[in-house]
């Protein structure tokens, strides 16, 4: 049975959920939208950097989408059913890539829910209605005194949160030079309680960013071994050092302020003027989801471009860890079309999607290659930290070169033998057999994380 | 200048670790950049921070060793679109390693092999032989090109192969030039570790004859039980197995034998037992002695007599003889059971794979029209029959089944609370995937969604890999 808007508004967890789909409901907000059968599928720009994907089952209101919403269905679902069902003609034929099948083997042989009756009634026993949902989009209103009002208390805000933030920075710096002063090895015997203490005083501060990184320093010190530890806090230590007095010499900066304070949203990066644009066939070269201690899941998606001149971007998002594993919206070696905004940055690394070409581009990009650099990796990385000193990790392109071992650590080493980088953990030992033509990775001066190769077995990821 | 570098790194490191300001240990030129900052110590800890993330590198221990290369093998991986159902398959259907190595088999059948990163398979004795080359791969302790060098196996280059390869080796000299295969074996076979040296007698089972009598007959006394028994197995086949004459004589006791008044031959028939522990016996008996030594025992001329004039009574006894056939008949003894035993009623299934396991490809083909016709909705027997003959059965073949027709009632049933009939569902279409051709794989497809199941239901996820596995080069 096909869905109706009755079934719609009866699925909708209330009437706030059916408002935000008619918001979504604009083509422009859809990059592709694609059937096969009775599975619907669709990319909706949400508020992060990685798009929605969102699926239903048109023959039992089974239905997916990646967002975090904790409302089931959510907004993305809605929008994409309501539209379907108002027009099925923009909804192109195609067939069902991977992350559809995935979902879909894993569902029961069982309707998503009871089948409601076929009639057209919209207005549902709860009170929920597809016309209060337009109506309460025509009826916005417009008052340019309040918006007014609204932008001098955001510049107000930003000021008294610049002012909090300095004074945290400032109880910061003291600290570092506590640490210092009062021996590394005392901090390293216990930096669970050092780090938790300054967090906290910065999360007051409304440092968040920088809370954020003192909170995660514990953990990164676990992962490398003893004998590396104060290697890794005095270059984090320093780094932080470099961050601070940056910051407070220009407190203006957006890099600086989001290493220290909180990020620019996705709206404003793309209603920047100045901002960086790169339009270009990306591939999906890793992806890295971290549980961070403050409850957050982080979601890195890596992206290299195909074609002429080298560019890595990173889709950062964030969810709360509460909601579960969340699937990936790419799939390490996806390629795909479109034009990436970077967040201001002297080395812009951070993006959002701008626009998402429509159609399917994987055809006509199967056969495009990885771009060629000259520069040697270690060469970029250090230009690259010359330019932004607090950089901790930095995507290279790494030339042809085979894993290797030396007693229980494992080695990047390249084909003629000039470099070396440690890596992290163990490969898998086929991994470890192959001949890599190319190698997409990330550096911070100590450990070396493969993302994806390209070998004589084509594309091979190591996130997997 | 780098160990003068490093040398002031340490030092720092060495006061900042206990302690205290180290502005006083860092060279003159770093004092000079920081002598107006109003705080030194922070600027020589971000100086030296950036001193190590940007002018050191680590170096490793010791001499970096490669990790052999991973062989490339002689057929190609599927397409993007049939690698997809795979991995679909493996990591989200989550099949058993037998079926995977089942549907390894099938890839090879159209000419394929699998791609490393989707499937790297942690044993290989159940995988086709163009795998020969992983496995040697995985046991290498040390980069070895040794393998590739030599075009047939002997006793010079021996310890050059890998087993898996030098198993391959064995086989092929053993159809080529069986005399030189037997003093090999009976030269190297007992140099090697006992699981080696099984799967090295077993290159002997194929076209056994009275010439390997001796050669058997030197590891009759091995170490390893499994050894011996195989050896015994063996010996029976070519009906050299000395069997006690009093176990013979209760294990015939039994049975009952009469003879067909119309039209000739014998009918044997197992006797009624009445405890559990005479059950238990005649089964020990089944397991230990040789068909020859049973037919003897019988009074009956040969096999042949006792296989066709078996009357299939008693489930368990019916079910041993298939077993013993299997382990110690002759070809003919067990190119006959077959004939016999067209379906799993009655017998086990392991028994039934013991028995087609003897049969060749050409013989399991000639009677996997009957299996198929007899089978149960899992299809199972046809299964075993087909060992080696995947992905080549018609729609026209498969039409007329009564498996068939099972399968698409229970598809078209709602099977969520008939978990019997749901594994049943599960097992018969993965064995369609297993047996069906490309076309017959894409028909089948098209009509188990039109009966009742979703496109995208797991349980067709064999076949859709199927369906997009053109026949390429076969092994």
């Amino acid at each position: 049975m096909s869905l109706t808007t009755s079934k719609i508004t009866e699925l909708a967890p209330d009437q706030a959920s059916l408002n935000a789909a008619n918001k979504l409901m604009k083509p422009s907000k859809w990059p592709a939208l694609t059937r096969h059968g009775d599975l619907v599928w669709g990319e909706c720009q949400g508020s992060g950097a990685n798009p929605y994907r969102t699926v239903f089952d048109n023959s039992n209101a089974g239905y997916k989408c990646t967002c975090p919403s904790r409302k089931y269905p959510c907004k993305h679902v809605l929008a994409l059913m309501w539209m379907y069902v108002e027009d099925p003609a923009p909804f192109a034929d195609g067939e069902t890539p991977q992350w559809v099948n995935d979902w879909s083997g894993r569902r029961r042989n069982t309707s998503g829910s009871a089948r409601g009756k076929s009639d057209e009634k919209s207005v549902s026993k709860a009170g929920k209605s597809l016309a209060v949902a337009q109506q309460a989009e025509q009826n916005k209103p417009l008052d340019p005194k309040a918006e007014a009002r609204r932008k001098a208390a955001a510049e107000k805000r930003a000021k008294a949160t610049r002012k909090s933030i300095a004074a945290g920075i400032d109880e910061l710096q003291q600290w570092t030079e506590d640490q210092v002063r009062g021996g590394l090895a005392a901090f390293l015997s216990d930096p669970n309680a050092r780090c938790r203490t300054i967090a906290a005083r910065l999360v007051d501060a409304k440092a968040q960013a920088m809370a954020s990184r003192l909170d995660e320093l514990p953990s990164r010190l676990m992962q490398v071994s003893g004998d590396r530890r104060l290697d890794l806090l005095i270059q984090e230590l320093g780094r932080i050092v470099l961050i601070c007095r940056a910051w407070k010499a220009n407190q203006e900066d957006a890099e600086l302020t989001r290493l220290v304070g909180s990020s620019e949203t996705r709206d404003s990066i793309l209603e920047l003027q100045h901002a960086t644009r790169v339009a270009a066939i990306w591939e999906v070269v890793g992806e890295q989801v971290t549980t961070r201690r403050d409850g957050l899941v982080s979601q890195a998606t890596w992206l290299m471009n195909l074609g002429d001149g080298l560019r890595f971007a990173l889709l950062l998002d964030f969810f709360p860890a509460s909601l579960g594993n969340r699937s990936s919206t790419f799939a390490v070696g996806e390629r795909f079309e479109a034009e990436l905004a970077f967040y201001p940055a002297r080395h812009p690394v951070r993006a959002v999607i701008a626009e998402r070409k429509s159609g399917d581009p994987s055809r006509a990009v199967d056969e495009m290659s990885w771009p060629v650099t000259t520069t040697p990796p270690l060469d970029s990385y250090r230009e690259t930290l010359g330019r932004a000193p607090w950089m901790d990790t930095v995507p290279m392109l790494l030339p042809g070169g085979r894993i290797a071992q030396a007693d229980s650590s494992y080695w990047w080493r390249s084909d003629d033998g000039g470099i070396a980088l440690p890596i992290g953990g163990r490969p898998a030992k086929h991994i470890a057999g192959v001949a890599m033509q190319q190698t997409a990775a990330l550096w911070d001066g100590m450990i070396l994380t493969l993302l994806s190769s390209q070998s004589e077995w084509g594309s091979l990821s190591y996130g997997e | 200048m780098a160990s003068d570098l490093l040398q002031t790194l340490n030092a720092l490191k060495g006061c900042w670790m206990i302690g205290g300001s180290a502005v006083g240990k860092t060279p003159a030129s770093w004092r000079a950049a920081v002598q107006d900052d109003p705080n030194p110590e922070l600027a020589i800890l971000a100086l030296a921070g950036q001193a190590m993330q940007f002018a050191l590198q680590a170096t490793p221990g010791g001499e970096l060793k490669v990790t052999p290369t991973l062989p490339a093998l002689s057929l190609p991986t599927p397409p993007p679109q049939a690698r997809q159902h795979f991995r679909h398959l493996i990591r989200i259907i989550k099949i058993t390693e037998s079926q995977t190595a089942d549907v390894m088999h099938l890839l090879a059948a159209r000419g394929y092999v699998v791609h490393p990163a989707d499937y790297m398979p942690k044993s290989f004795h159940l995988l086709p032989d163009v795998y020969g080359s992983w496995a040697s791969w995985q046991n290498a302790e040390q980069e070895s090109d040794k393998t590739g060098e030599h075009d047939q196996i002997n006793a010079d280059n021996w310890d050059a192969w890998m087993p898996a390869e030098r198993r391959a080796a064995l086989s092929v000299l053993r159809r080529t030039q069986p005399e030189a295969a037997r003093q090999l074996i009976a030269d190297k076979a007992p140099t090697v570790p006992a699981a080696e040296r099984l799967r090295i007698i077993e290159t002997i089972g194929e076209a056994l004859c009275e010439e390997d009598q001796s050669l058997l007959e030197g590891f009759s006394k091995d170490r390893s039980a499994k050894v011996r028994r195989l050896v015994e197995q063996y010996l029976a086949r070519i009906g050299a197995a000395e069997d006690e004459a009093a176990e013979v004589a209760e294990f015939a006791d039994f049975f009952s034998v009469a003879k067909k008044r119309l039209r000739g031959g014998f009918k044997i028939t197992a006797n009624r037992l009445k405890t559990t522990a005479q059950r238990k016996r005649r089964g020990e008996l089944a397991a230990k002695l040789s068909l020859q030594s049973f037919v003897q025992g019988l009074g009956l001329p040969d096999e042949t007599e006792l296989i066709s004039g078996w009357e299939h009574v008693d489930e368990e006894a019916s079910d041993s003889l298939v077993r013993m056939v299997a382990a110690t008949g002759n070809e003919q003894a067990a190119a006959t059971m077959a004939t016999r035993i067209t379906s799993l009623d009655g017998i086990s299934a392991e028994g039934f794979q013991q028995l087609f396991d003897r049969l060749g490809k050409d013989s399991r083909g000639m009677l996997l029209p009957r299996v198929l016709e007899n089978d149960d909705a899992s299809l199972s027997a046809a299964v075993v029959c087909a060992q080696g003959l995947w992905g080549e059965i018609t729609l026209e073949q498969l039409k007329p089944l009564q498996a068939l027709k099972q399968l698409k009632k229970l598809a078209g049933q709602d099977t969520t609370k008939n978990t019997v009939g749901q594994q049943t569902l599960r097992r018969g279409l993965f064995s369609l995937g297993l047996l069906a051709d490309q076309a017959a794989a894409t028909q089948l497809l098209a009509m188990f969604t039109e009966t009742n199941l979703f496109a995208s239901d797991p349980m067709l996820g064999l076949l859709k890999l199927n369906a997009c596995l053109p026949p390429g080069e076969p092994q």
